[in-house]
């Protein structure tokens, strides 16, 4: 499993147009943090940081489709399960770091900027983690069952739709609403996502077998 | 162990197109080619064998691990090199190492560096930036870097240049030589065969023609230019097949020696795999 993480890690930062992605990522959210505002707080630390941390299969299912090394992948001592487990420890290994990058811009609006109170950045926070869970849960699926080319328009529409919801959200509801949802909610949402995450890595694997099933032996 | 691989009634179905009932065993320590026209169901046996496709059998071991239970046992003993499947081209040789050396128990990074140094392959090259030789040398080197003890070759040598195609065969003969090493090979170039195989199964639509050892074939068989009348005369035991050709037959015997000694007069060639192959799959049988 080590191997396979190594090389989705190489896809993700190795291809200069992969790696130039996340550095662009990260020089547009860095400009959010030089504007003290609830909304660009909430945008950033709730919605953009966690759905970059979803993005480390995009690149490995790219490539791999390119030169058909998923055939290659299944001669190397790994069952399917691994495989595609490996593709989810990976995938969490990036939320966890873009929701802990949230966590840090979280404490620098609450102790640098003052832009919101402690308990509002954490409920915020824990809705970044509850989308990050659901989306990468929602995508991987999608990736697995679609391939490259429509899992990437899946992954893009969904984005999409996130942004609407988001947008229509912070419209309608206001800002001061969304900061002030009741922790029960936001734990209720984390444990979802934890449960969807559980679920769709069991769907993928099942995806992938049936994709490259096993044998069985002849009944008589 | 005495047999690398033992297949027992293995078949894959498809809507148009069944490998239909397969089973030989291979001993360990040889060379077996699969040959067969494109499409006659090598790659699919080579798949249903690494558990790639779904297929049904009685019986399949490999290194003496069962295909269904096993498989991650056997995975640790075996290289493959497809034509259609490769290290990614983004990959430099270096990285696959540094890949590789994570997937496999008994890897070797210096023997594979090593390897690099003898193809003449740069490390921190991107594969993009190799030939298609240069890429296929570095799936051998990588193959034999974890010290595998069977080798599936799934038409690795399909769009090589002569000269490298050579080099790759070298390669193979040369890995062959080692103590306990196995290598099934799938081609449909008979030369390829000709030069390392001990074994030769052919597939023809699906079905499993023969099996032999090249030497049987080698020393057994042999190509009659006759009349009909002198067909008439031979025994059905001893025509593998036949083809009419404008003004005679041509026969495949299987009996070449026995033949000569009976027939002193008639000249009998040698049969090439080639054209043994083209005798089971197009020539027609006495019945």
């Amino acid at each position: 499993m080590r191997g396979i993480i190594l090389k989705d890690l190489y896809d993700n930062f190795c291809i200069p147009k992969n790696a130039a992605f996340y550095i662009f990522g990260a020089l547009a959210i860095s400009i959010g943090f030089f504007i003290p505002s609830e909304y660009y707080y909430v945008l950033i630390s709730g919605v953009i940081l966690p759905l970059f941390g979803c993005c480390a299969l995009k690149s490995p299912t790219e490539q791999e489709e390119s030169s058909s090394f998923n055939k290659l992948l299944i001669t190397f001592p790994n069952s399917k399960a691994q495989i595609v487990t490996a593709k989810y420890l990976l995938g969490l290994g990036f939320v966890i770091l873009f929701n802990f990058l949230a966590l840090l811009w979280s404490m620098v609006q609450v102790y640098t900027h003052h832009t919101i109170r402690l308990t509002e950045a954490l409920r915020i926070w824990g809705i970044g983690i509850s989308i990050s869970l659901l989306f990468l849960a929602v995508i991987y699926v999608g990736f697995f069952l679609l391939g490259k080319r429509n899992g990437t328009i899946f992954f893009i529409t969904i984005t999409c739709l996130i942004a609407v919801v988001w947008g229509a959200s912070s419209a309608l509801l206001g800002i001061q609403t969304i900061l002030s949802c009741s922790p029960g909610l936001v734990i209720c949402l984390i444990f979802s996502g934890a449960v969807m995450i559980v679920l769709s890595c069991l769907v993928s694997i099942g995806i992938y077998s049936r994709r490259y099933s096993t044998g069985t032996k002849n009944r008589y | 162990m005495d047999y690398a691989i033992q297949v027992k009634n293995l078949t894959k179905t498809y809507k148009d197109f069944t490998l239909d009932n397969i089973s030989f065993d291979l001993p360990c320590g040889t060379v077996m080619g699969l040959i067969g026209e494109n499409g006659a169901g090598k790659s699919t046996f080579i798949n249903a064998l690494l558990n790639i496709t779904s297929a049904q059998y009685d019986q399949v071991t490999i290194l003496g691990h069962d295909l269904n239970t096993q498989i991650k046992l056997i995975k640790e003993d075996i290289a493959v090199i497809f034509s259609d499947s490769h290290y990614e081209l983004s990959f430099t040789p270096l990285f696959v190492g540094k890949m590789l050396s994570k997937v496999y128990k008994n890897w070797n990074q210096k023997k594979y560096l090593d390897y690099l140094k003898r193809f003449g392959l740069p490390e921190k090259k991107r594969l993009k930036k190799f030939s298609i030789g240069m890429r296929v040398k570095l799936e051998f080197a990588a193959a034999f870097s974890h010290d595998p003890k069977l080798l599936i070759l799934d038409e690795a040598t399909t769009g090589l240049d002569p000269v490298v195609r050579n080099e790759i065969l070298d390669i193979t003969r040369e890995y062959a030589k080692g103590k306990d090493r196995t290598v099934l090979m799938s081609s449909h170039i008979a030369n390829d065969l000709d030069r390392i195989a001990d074994y030769i199964a052919c597939i023809h639509e699906g079905k499993l023609l023969f099996i032999r050892a090249y030497d049987e074939l080698q020393n057994n068989y042999g190509i009659i230019n006759c009349s009909r009348q002198f067909l008439d005369t031979l025994s059905p035991d001893d025509i593998a097949a036949y083809r009419k050709e404008a003004y005679n037959y041509r026969v495949l015997v299987s009996n070449r020696q026995k033949l000569k000694s009976v027939f002193t007069d008639v000249w009998i060639e040698n049969a090439s795999i080639e054209d043994i192959i083209l005798f089971y799959t197009k020539g027609e049988k006495i019945r």
